[in-house]
């Protein structure tokens, strides 16, 4: 399990990070997910002990991460821009890491590399983008750790090599135990794979829950009411997070189950009532909007 | 796999990934040692050189010379760089840093790996040296172990610059500013002794220059390196070359250094691992890596760039405060500007930090004012007699005695600090004296009265040396110098006092009048310098202040098969000395007879300004550049008249002699007196051409002066 408890991190006169404090449980798929500058980057930097926390303690299996070996050995951080050395190529790179990781599985890794049509003794540096997320994403694959940290790292890989990396990280869920924690800004991508899903803002939490019980306390309701007063009704003990009308048609965005919203429309006549679920993306944006994070604000303001 | 071997593996990586340094080194280390010493060796052979020059040969190219230390310097600074840039790219940084590897472990690999990178080719190229020596004839035990030492030289330098390189990575965050850091590191102490020095020489009248201790304060690995690279002497002229020898002259006085660079180099080593244990890995694209350091970094470079540019304009202005206030404010001001734009790497910021500024430049003027309105009272400072342990001083008179010293193989240098000190003259009244009369700003007064300049050392019974330069009265303070000349303790730092018996046994003694040179003693000339040091003993200042000598004893020698002299000045006090020429059958004082002459020439040069320059002038001499008269022309006139020739005879003084008049002010350079010879004979015997004569201030004859339209008062 990951802890992360009160985490400040400050650079200079900007707080990155403030006051966070997320826990990851083993076995889910946990999404880190924020708006531009919410503080993914350094969330995840400091949980992998590349960045010190200003304030507050991150702990991995009960076990403080910043320059602890023993902690270290149980996770690997994939960035954004993954580091190769210059020269190298993709064998060089394995030998490099399994001097480091105990668990390496070295025969799974050029099992998977000639599966991925990566070439091993191919120098790194010819690589396109996206194979070099493949080679990084394959090494901490077969690193044999029980946390995986990816930093956007689905960016840049094409459709059928994110189903390829999925699956593989089910199995090495499924197998070993691995637990994938993944920032990212692809909530579609994100909403297949994660199980617990931890929102930042501006350096914030704004929630952590799992997926299944955000899309479950969030309701997508459309409606005609029968008498326009009625609106009142039956919004006056909802929270609604967003709404919108057209014309008769009024499409909310409100917090509670779906019994709860059904039972709340009931009690008054409409023309037409329904409920949807919302995407992991629309999640994203109604919450976000509660903050003030408007994107008709950031288009026509 | 166990840590072990993981600590290997990032330290092979770390190796791999140096190979274009390596290259570099080793390239530049095979052509300082292996080809350099078969190049120098062939041709050596080539031109039938002695097996003992040939090891002095190995010794001198593979020592530690300018060269190696440069091309040292450069490679640590080098693999510093190199080695540790990883810490200034984002993403480098997260690899290395969420990696199951210890911070000490990334600092060890990084670090070993850098020293590898050098040694591995250093060692090999080191050995390759000794095997090219070897076979061409020039090893021996003594050059191997020379070498070995040299060795431990070169390792010791590239640990300390390179340990400061590191440390200034460590601190920054940019590569251009960790260069520029490094250079800071490596070069400031020259900066600031610099600048110190020259504040001290422009505001402070009494500062003693050539006794200046601001060098041992000079803390620079750099600086250090120079101080051991003196110590290699010449050894040609040396017969033996012995371990002992070159334990004594090169090794020993380098120890300390050497310890100097392991203590320096371990404490950069201290703090750079400290500050990468601490380092924020976010300021990987800083210019700076840890910003509480930036303002003080600030104030110290503002206060120096202002303290500099100050002294400079203060120097080229030639001495005008207005400029040097001018110098003080830009120099702030642009120190600023520098750092602030260092810091964001963006010009709009330079007037950030402005506390900063403030304080810079509140330290940088309080600096200055300290200086210029002499604050502290260094000009007028005289310690109180009870504190001063003894004192010493030199006084720029008689300076063959005080300041020539005969080293044990019998070779003849200068010193100017060795009697500052090492003289210990406890009675301190007489210098204390001195020192009331000449400390002070400079009101004038020095400027209308004859003066000697001298070197004053207090040595405090606190343990300081105090150093004090102070003009002397001479007419005034005679009483004093007389005093202080008798004192046993003054003459006994002298070249008189030291063991010479060896010496004098293989001189031979010859004496000079100024006209006719004359054998006194073959070798042995231990009696006659014994009877010249109990004179010296009992010589005042008065006694010689401005008198002539009768002349001079020149004592000759072979110094490793050529002729060497060394001269003494005998003064008509020196009775003993006098009477024992006498006995020897020397003519003490001679002239030269009027009926020899034909005539002389006596030429008005009459310097006004020595810049310029007269076409008239050279129409006449012939010559380049010339001297003129302000009418821009010389006068010359020839004397024919006896009674002339003889009144000038009799005024004029040969050059020789007037040398060791110490208070020189009186002799008269203006005008140059050529004598002609009647006829071949007389040339001869009088060696005219060695004879150079001239007058002093009050023997010129009237009509001398009349003729040449020349005051002696107005002379400078």
């Amino acid at each position: 399990m990951i802890e992360v408890k009160n985490v400040t991190k400050a650079f200079e006169d900007i707080k990155a990070v403030d006051d966070v404090s997320v826990t990851i449980k083993e076995g889910n798929v946990f999404g880190l997910i924020g708006t531009n500058g919410a503080g993914k980057s350094t969330m995840l930097r400091m949980i992998t002990g590349v960045y010190r926390p200003d304030e507050g303690q991150i702990l991995i299996d009960d076990q403080p991460v910043f320059d602890n070996v023993e902690t270290k050995k149980k996770f690997f951080f994939i960035a954004d821009e993954p580091y190769f050395f210059a020269n190298a190529n993709s064998t060089d790179m394995e030998k490099y890491y399994a001097g480091i990781y105990d668990t390496f599985h070295s025969e799974e890794f050029y099992h998977y590399l000639e599966n991925f049509g990566l070439d091993k003794k191919r120098k790194i540096s010819t690589f396109s983008k996206g194979m070099k997320k493949q080679l990084a994403l394959l090494l901490g694959l077969c690193a044999g750790v029980k946390y995986l940290f990816c930093d956007e790292t689905f960016d840049g890989l094409d459709p059928v090599m994110r189903q390829t990396v999925k699956s593989l990280m089910a199995k090495k869920m499924d197998e070993e135990g691995l637990t994938p924690i993944i920032a990212s800004h692809n909530l579609r991508e994100l909403e297949d794979i994660c199980d617990h899903v931890g929102l930042l803002h501006k350096g914030g939490v704004l929630l952590s829950k799992d997926l299944e019980d955000m899309k479950c306390n969030i309701q997508k309701v459309q409606c005609v009411f029968k008498n326009p007063s009625d609106k009142e009704v039956v919004l006056n003990d909802v929270e609604v997070m967003k709404e919108d009308v057209r014309g008769s048609l009024h499409t909310f965005t409100i917090r509670g189950t779906k019994e709860l919203a059904e039972a709340k429309f009931a009690r008054v006549e409409t023309v037409f009532f329904e409920t949807l679920p919302l995407s992991l993306e629309e999640i994203f944006i109604s919450e976000t909007e509660v903050v003030g994070y408007d994107i008709k604000k950031l288009i026509f303001d | 796999m166990t840590l072990k071997s993981s600590f290997l593996t990032n330290l092979k990586e770390n190796i791999k990934r140096r190979v274009w340094p390596m290259t570099l080194y080793s390239l530049l280390l095979l052509f300082l040692y292996p080809v350099r010493i078969a190049i120098i060796l062939s041709n050596e052979i080539e031109w039938e050189t002695t097996k003992l020059n040939l090891q002095k040969d190995v010794f001198t190219y593979m020592g530690f010379d300018t060269t190696t230390m440069i091309i040292v310097a450069v490679c640590a600074v080098l693999s510093a760089l190199q080695g540790f840039s990883w810490l200034y790219q984002k993403k480098r940084v997260d690899m290395y840093m969420s990696q199951p590897v210890s911070a000490k472990k990334i600092f060890a690999t990084n670090y070993l790996g850098g020293l590898f990178a050098f040694f591995i080719p250093f060692i090999v190229t080191q050995w390759l040296s000794i095997v090219i020596a070897f076979v061409m004839g020039a090893g021996s035990t003594v050059m191997q172990i020379n070498n070995l030492f040299s060795f431990l030289i070169c390792v010791l330098f590239f640990f300390v610059v390179y340990n400061i390189t590191i440390l200034a990575m460590m601190l920054c965050g940019h590569m251009s500013v960790a260069g520029l850091a490094a250079g800071v590191f490596l070069l400031y102490d020259f900066v600031v002794y610099g600048i110190v020095a020259v504040y001290f020489e422009s505001y402070f009248r009494t500062f003693s220059y050539n006794y200046t201790e601001f060098y041992k304060y000079i803390l620079s690995p750099l600086y250090k390196a120079g101080e051991m690279i003196g110590y290699t002497k010449n050894i040609w002229d040396k017969r033996d070359f012995t371990l002992q020898y070159a334990w004594e002259t090169t090794m020993q006085p380098m120890g300390k250094g050497m310890l100097w660079f392991l203590v320096q180099g371990t404490i950069a080593l201290g703090i750079a691992l400290w500050c990468f244990l601490h380092r924020p890995m976010e300021n990987s694209d800083k210019a700076i890596a840890f910003p509480k350091i930036k303002q003080p970094v600030k104030v110290v470079m503002i206060a120096t760039a202002g303290l500099g540019m100050s002294v400079c304009l203060y120097s080229f202005s030639e001495g005008k405060d207005g400029f040097a206030l001018l110098g003080l404010v830009s120099g702030i001001l642009i120190g600023q500007f520098i750092m602030e734009i260092i810091y964001d790497f963006d010009i709009k910021s330079f007037m950030k930090g402005k506390i900063g500024l403030a304080i810079g430049a509140v330290a940088a003027v309080a600096v200055y004012a300290s200086f210029s309105l002499d604050l502290f009272g260094y000009d007028s400072y005289i310690p109180d007699a009870e504190d001063v342990e003894s004192a010493a001083i030199s006084i720029n008179f008689y300076t063959d005695i005080h300041n020539r010293i005969i080293e044990e193989d019998f070779e003849v240098t200068w010193t100017w600090n060795e009697p500052i000190e090492e003289m210990e003259i406890t009675n301190v009244s007489p210098i204390l004296q001195l020192a009331q009369h000449g400390m002070g700003k400079d009101d004038g007064k020095f400027e209308q009265v004859d003066t000697v300049w001298a070197e004053l050392c207090y040595h405090m019974k606190n343990g300081r040396d105090i150093y004090r330069s102070i003009p002397i009265d001479y007419e005034a303070d005679a009483a004093i110098l007389d005093e202080l000349f008798v004192d046993e303790q003054y003459k006994a730092f002298s070249q008189l006092s030291e063991d010479l018996q060896g010496f004098y046994q293989i001189c031979d003694a010859s004496y000079s009048n100024g006209i006719e040179k004359q054998k006194v003693t073959d070798k042995n000339a231990a009696m006659l310098m014994e009877y010249y040091r109990q004179d010296y003993m009992d010589m005042t200042f008065t006694d010689v202040k401005d008198t002539m000598p009768y002349g001079k004893i020149t004592l000759s020698y072979l110094l490793n098969g050529y002729p060497n002299t060394v001269d003494y000045p005998v003064y008509p006090t020196y009775e003993r000395t006098t009477a024992y020429l006498e006995s020897k059958g020397v003519v003490l004082q001679d002239s030269i007879d009027a009926d020899a002459v034909a005539s002389i020439e006596i030429t008005n040069y009459n310097y006004v300004d020595d810049t310029e320059y007269s076409p008239e002038a050279v129409s006449e001499l012939g010559n380049g550049t010339a001297y003129a008269r302000k009418d821009g022309r010389m006068e010359k006139v020839i004397y024919e008249d006896k009674a002339q020739i003889e009144e000038i005879l009799n005024a004029a003084y040969s050059s020789e002699m007037l040398d060791y008049r110490y208070i020189s002010d009186t002799v008269v350079h203006d005008l140059e007196i050529t004598i002609n010879t009647s006829d071949s004979q007389n040339a001869y015997i009088y060696d005219w051409y060695s004879i150079y004569m001239e007058f002093t201030k009050d023997s010129v004859p009237q009509f001398v002066c009349e003729d040449l339209n020349y005051d002696p008062e107005t002379m400078d």
